[in-house]
């Protein structure tokens, strides 16, 4: 990787393409994914419902046995659901927690009813625009959306005033995970991550995410050398600045989708809620 | 004679597709299969001036299962992708003009509940959460909701959780009428201010049914019967929906 020199395969074989010194690499392994996620810290899970979810790296965090994290996703599904499962969870921030077409995460719900785990439920608006809020470098974002609900309300949001027409609006500050883990297609060593096209639904919330995280942790589904993602700069939705670490996981989603290497496995998922999140179900994976 | 899960399907896509004409830009949440035969079916009824967004794929005409497949298996079809932050924005600017939302229950000011049962501390059921429902009916022009399981425990006095208001705000500067209107497998409902209207009661059902099972206060007064599909509209929903995948939502037994 350190050589200088690659072949690019989108190129003719006898066609060298030069690489730039290779500053660092950002390859990490589970113990560096241990370091970076202490206990107790807020934790963003990229990918929606049955997409990108960062299986790989959340049953990493379980078998470190950690504790009190305040999890934070858009669209939470079995990767929030195996965490509250495993105790790691103090508090859940999310828009939706479900498994998809297959219902209720089950795991969640129970902690919930059972009120182990603090339910801190978002609107859509309300939580990507604290979100956006943390990756513009603002201190707030004004909007009407969510005005009126009970969920918006009970998150506490100060109001301001629109000092052009003197209309009140939801005042929604920043949030900053901790840690975001997300699960993408490739990356160099150096952290160049790629996604293929034509991109997956949502795919952008990840990128918001990374860009409002204070740290990136992305696991993939291939290393590849510099001149493969430079082959196809199109490709690239984090560059190496915006990320901390890297590990290689294929099917790292699993049972969830990662294209082009994976489609979600409805029936593994359906098994998983059917048996109210019997972790069992998940075994004989790739990822265990 | 109680309707089958099939008739009831097909009235109320296409008392929701009624909904949508020339100009309008509808967006098609997450498991909503209903709501999005029913747009697509508009778009077709509306030569093509019907807008839709789903699942960040745009204006696909045909078969929904395409659109299900995501935007790998809409190429070729879909006119073009619209990333999720643009489409919020397209809301947020009122570009996209409504949307279709199935909440669990419904009140008579429009409230719509998609989180839970009981205290926010201890609810005794957990939803899986609304994403967009608190927001979009503060931001459009106006939000329909269905629901098609008209009894009262769904339509009660006052939701157990307000996960989004009803109520728009006409005269601000954003312009909206919050949540319309709702369909229900049993009738059509006008949110009216300050007391929401029997608009129109489904063939197989009476103003009597449609009292009892409704948990607000409900101005029967004059109504229509719902008009059942046209030749047209079942044309468009077999074109667009030919594996009847709006039935997903239909109870079984259907409610009579």
């Amino acid at each position: 990787m350190n050589s200088g020199y690659h072949t690019d395969p989108g190129l003719p074989t006898n066609r060298l393409v030069e690489s730039p010194p290779v500053t660092k690499s950002l390859l990490i392994g589970p113990k560096g994914l241990d370091r970076l996620v202490p206990d107790g810290s807020s934790v963003y899970l990229g990918g929606s419902a049955v997409d990108r979810k960062p299986v790989a790296l959340v049953l990493q965090l379980i078998e470190q046995g950690k504790r009190d994290l305040d999890l934070i996703a858009f669209t939470g599904s079995i990767d929030v659901d195996l965490l509250v499962g495993a105790g790691c969870v103090r508090s859940v921030a999310a828009a939706y927690v479900g498994i998809g077409p297959h219902g209720r995460a089950p795991r969640f719900t129970a902690a919930v009813v059972g009120g182990t785990i603090e339910d801190l439920e978002y609107s859509e608006w309300s939580l990507l625009g604290r979100l956006r809020a943390a990756s513009m470098g603002i201190p707030f974002l004004p909007t009407r959306a969510g005005e009126g609900s009970e969920t918006v309300g009970n998150l506490g949001f100060a109001s301001v005033r629109d000092p052009y027409e003197g209309v009140d609006y939801l005042a929604l500050p920043p949030l900053h995970p901790d840690v975001a883990l997300l699960h993408a297609w490739r990356a160099s060593e150096t952290g160049t991550v790629q996604l293929p096209a034509p991109r997956q639904h949502l795919w952008d919330v990840d990128i918001l995410a990374a860009h409002a995280a204070r740290t990136v942790v992305v696991s993939v589904e291939e290393i590849v050398p510099e001149a493969t993602v430079r082959s196809e700069p199109d490709l690239t939705v984090l560059h190496s600045f915006e990320i901390d670490a890297v590990l290689p996981f294929p099917k790292g989603s699993w049972p969830t989708s990662a294209p082009p290497s994976i489609e979600a496995d409805h029936e593994a998922l359906a098994r998983y809620v059917l048996t109210g999140g019997d972790t069992a179900t998940l075994t004989g994976s790739a990822v265990v | 004679m109680p309707p089958t899960r099939e008739a009831i399907a097909d009235l109320m896509a296409v008392a929701l597709a009624r909904t949508l004409g020339p100009g309008d830009f509808v967006g098609v949440g997450l498991g909503t299969p209903m709501a999005l035969v029913s747009s697509v079916a508009a778009r077709r009824l509306n030569s093509g001036t019907v807008a839709v967004l789903a699942g960040g794929t745009l204006n696909i005409d045909g078969d929904v299962e395409v659109w299900l497949g995501g935007p790998t298996a809409a190429v070729g079809t879909a006119s073009g992708f619209i990333s999720h932050l643009d489409s919020m924005d397209m809301a947020e600017r009122q570009a996209m003009t409504t949307q279709f939302l199935r909440p669990a229950q419904v009140d008579g000011l429009g409230n719509l509940n998609t989180s839970r049962i009981g205290p926010v501390e201890a609810p005794t059921v957990r939803f899986a959460g609304g994403l967009a429902t608190a927001d979009v009916p503060q931001l459009l022009s106006r939000v329909v909701a269905y629901l098609p399981d008209h009894r009262p425990r769904n339509l009660p006095e006052r939701v157990s959780w307000v996960t989004t208001s009803g109520t728009g705000w006409p005269n601000g500067p954003y312009k909206t009428h919050g949540v319309t209107g709702l369909i229900t497998d049993l009738a059509v409902i006008a949110f009216d201010r300050p007391r929401p209207r029997l608009a129109s009661i489904h063939p197989w059902s009476s103003a009597d049914e449609v009292r009892e099972r409704t948990g607000f206060d409900l101005d029967i007064g004059e109504h229509e019967t719902t008009m059942a599909p046209t030749d047209e509209e079942m044309a468009a929903l077999l074109h667009v929906d030919p594996m009847r995948r709006r039935d997903l939502e239909i109870r079984v037994p259907a409610t009579t």
